[in-house]
């Protein structure tokens, strides 16, 4: 029996708003809907993070609005907790078209969007633009989902010869989004067919893109160092290091930190 | 994204046997080399079936059920929903607003969404420019005025759709001349108005009838010249994003 552990930490950064958003349900920041007493079978818990783009006011509301329409409709919905996943997310892209219709000055918000199940039947994920989530496993740090930003379009630009590598890695192009929840059709979405199974041992992390200011192996050595003092332990030491790294421009940084413990009878 | 493996202090031979195992197939997975290659490159590995890429790796017959590592448990999710959607289309319609650049390599996941609020792209708020006339000589001079699609009326009345307003008697009222541009021909045609005592010029010459227009033209119409900026043409289109979105 698989026991889950979580926390959730932030930073502004440099920035003057916070337009990240993140729930993890259930939990003590997340408000159960009315009616709703547990998560679905095999699905101890569900984490869900939205940066947000569009200017000030935008991006601030498009990243709560997904982050509340995700969550409202996955509690709501009924099945497993993997299948929850697809129709939740239209349904925060939904709410995020219903708020443009209403007030068209919003037109353009839109935020990126994980959404994660874990529980006994591993972890499931669906996710839109470039919000990173990692595995962590016997000291290896793995990005699960695809990266929805120009930067992998760029980076192939240096394997193929056309860019140097210091050219790649300044443009500031790196960061334009090919996919993100705007209301509009999404073209591009991460949502893998099967489950992938979790061990005790593992942690699992979801972040903003503002995490990597830090190098993964630095993402990868925090976690490990910090692992045996929890995941608040954790969470604490990668937005403390973001901070510390005191880069001018530093973007909002949100990360979720999940561990996965062993349940002792 | 993905760290480095760090194959080093890899106690015992079964995390050596599980390190091998774990490359061979991380690179089954990505490849499209045949699985004789990938079995050559690790001699000590467990004997595979052989497995086409978009199979799952085979559970290793290791008598102890080993976890797999971090990085063979991403391969393994992208390698079965590789398999899984491999008849799905790969559209890469690029909405405005972000990048043109179709996506790389790991697309077999994705998926499209329908959206609720789609912008129609076919229905403009106001006649889209398709070029313009700067003004460099004369009355009006630094101004500009666009050009639209379709049929242009240029005169001196506010009322024609390429107004030149700004104070020149000699240029006729209405319909001194016409510039003609559509989607399907990208030509922009300049029609002089053989009716009106004022004659056009174009660059050095006075065209009696339709001349096709090209970039930095000079019309000389009355005491104004004007330069001719083109918008759309063979490069683009209004008519392209339609057909991108339908």
């Amino acid at each position: 029996m698989l026991k889950f552990t979580h926390a959730s930490r932030a930073t502004q950064g440099a920035r003057s708003y916070q337009e990240d958003a993140s729930v993890v349900w259930p939990g003590s920041s997340a408000v159960t809907p009315p009616g709703v007493t547990s998560p679905p079978d095999g699905t101890a818990l569900v984490a869900v993070l939205a940066d947000g783009m569009g200017g000030h006011a935008g991006g601030a509301l498009a990243s709560s609005t997904i982050c509340s329409a995700f969550l409202a409709h996955f509690t709501a919905a009924g099945g497993e907790g993997r299948s929850r996943l697809k129709p939740s997310l239209v349904a925060a892209n939904d709410a995020i078209g219903d708020k443009v219709s209403a007030n068209p000055q919003l037109a353009g918000m839109g935020a990126t969007l994980v959404g994660v199940t874990l529980g006994e039947t591993g972890l499931s994920w669906i996710s839109v633009g470039d919000s990173p989530m990692y595995l962590y496993r016997d000291g290896e740090l793995v990005q699960l989902n695809e990266d929805h930003s120009l930067a992998p379009v760029i980076d192939r630009l240096v394997e193929q010869g056309k860019m140097s590598a210091d050219e790649a890695r300044a443009d500031p192009r790196r960061h334009y989004l090919r996919s993100a929840i705007t209301g509009e059709d999404i073209e591009l979405v991460d949502a893998p067919e099967r489950p992938l199974q979790l061990a005790a041992g593992d942690i699992v992390v979801v972040a903003s893109d503002g995490i990597l200011t830090l190098e993964p192996d630095t993402i990868r050595d925090l976690v490990t160092g910090y692992a045996p003092n929890g995941p608040d332990a954790i969470a604490e030491a990668l937005i403390r290091s973001v901070v510390e790294a005191g880069h001018p421009h530093q973007d909002n940084t949100t990360v979720i930190v999940v561990i996965v413990g062993e349940e002792v009878a | 994204m993905s760290s480095k493996i760090e194959d080093d202090a890899m106690g015992g031979s079964e995390r050596r046997l599980m390190g091998s195992l774990r490359d061979a197939l991380a690179a089954a997975a990505r490849s499209e080399g045949s699985p004789a290659a990938s079995a050559e490159k690790e001699p000590k590995a467990l004997p595979l079936a052989p497995a086409p890429p978009m199979l799952a790796p085979p559970i290793p017959t290791t008598e102890r059920k080993t976890v797999p590592s971090a990085s063979q448990a991403a391969a393994e999710v992208r390698a079965a929903s590789q398999s899984a959607s491999e008849d799905t289309p790969q559209t890469r319609v690029m909405r405005p607003g972000v990048s043109r650049q179709a996506a790389p390599g790991g697309g077999s996941r994705t998926q499209l969404v329908r959206g609720k609020s789609l912008v129609k792209r076919t229905e403009f708020q106001q006649d889209p420019v398709v070029g313009w006339l700067v003004i460099i000589g004369g009355p009006g001079l630094g101004a500009f005025r666009p050009i639209f699609e379709g049929n242009n009326t240029i005169g001196r009345s506010s009322a024609q759709r390429i107004p030149i307003d700004f104070g020149d008697e000699t240029i006729s009222s209405e319909e001194q001349a016409y510039i003609r541009y559509d989607s399907v021909d990208r030509r922009f045609l300049l029609v002089p108005n053989l009716a009106k005592t004022n004659i056009v010029a174009v660059n050095d010459g006075k065209p009696t009838s339709a001349i096709e227009l090209t970039a930095m033209d000079v019309i000389t119409m009355g005491h104004t010249q004007l330069v001719f900026v083109p918008f759309c043409g063979n490069d683009f289109d209004w008519a392209e994003l339609s057909e991108m979105k339908g």
